[in-house]
């Protein structure tokens, strides 16, 4: 169901290496309030949504969330190493 | 504390504000950024846009003709974007249904303008005969 571009939806510079700000983006990707299961909630939740707006709706924010996943890796990429 | 409740109740407020506006004028809000400002600010909506406690956006800068060219897609694809999460919502919004048309081709023509330099952006534009481009850096998360 999905494609996915080669490039981000922001330019991202990140120059230095930041262990302290690495550990704190780690703490966004899970748990119960992680871009992990925010894009897993909306992409479960689509499939009982009584309208047809809500089930676009819910597909298409489920899909930003499944790219907010891809920003944690980055980020958390760029800060611990360079 | 304080300061953080009234910012989120201003923003509860002008939500509800825009919502209102919505339904009253029953079609799409005048008030909206152009393509560069909202990719900027990640907001093409004005009325929703809620500056970070003090926190001042500066204009992106291309130092590069490849981020340069990236970057106009990036800024017609995201108010397209934008315009396609209002959409959902608000499906018989012809003045938002031109937007989005608008932007959608322009970020087809710059797609078309970068790939011809820099190679596929996704795998269904690889389509050179001598080599699998595919696998070439960079890829998002490197640096470029």
């Amino acid at each position: 169901m999905w494609k996915y571009d080669k490039k981000l939806q922001y330019p991202v510079n990140i120059c230095q290496k930041d262990l302290k700000m690495a550990k704190f983006i780690l703490t966004q990707f899970g748990g119960a309030n992680g871009e992990l299961g925010a894009c897993m909630r909306y992409l479960t939740q689509r499939y009982t949504l009584p309208t047809e707006k809500g089930r676009a709706l819910l597909t298409d924010i489920g899909t930003e969330e499944t790219a907010h996943k891809c920003c944690h890796c980055l980020y958390k990429k760029r800060t611990l190493s360079r | 504390m304080n300061q953080n409740n009234s910012i989120n109740s201003n923003f509860q407020e002008n939500v509800s504000k825009a919502w209102q506006m919505q339904k009253v004028k029953g079609g799409s809000n005048s008030e909206l950024f152009d393509e560069s400002k909202a990719f900027m600010l990640g907001n093409l909506f004005k009325s929703l846009y809620l500056p970070y406690k003090g926190f001042t956006n500066y204009p992106i800068q291309s130092m590069t003709n490849r981020q340069q060219k990236l970057q106009k897609l990036q800024m017609h694809e995201f108010s397209a974007h934008e315009a396609n999460l209002y959409l959902d919502n608000y499906p018989n919004d012809k003045e938002m249904l031109k937007l989005f048309n608008n932007h959608n081709e322009q970020a087809k023509i710059a797609r078309e303008e970068f790939e011809k330099e820099f190679g596929p952006l996704t795998v269904s534009d690889a389509h050179s005969d001598q080599k699998w481009e595919w696998v070439n850096h960079p890829w998002p998360w490197e640096k470029q």
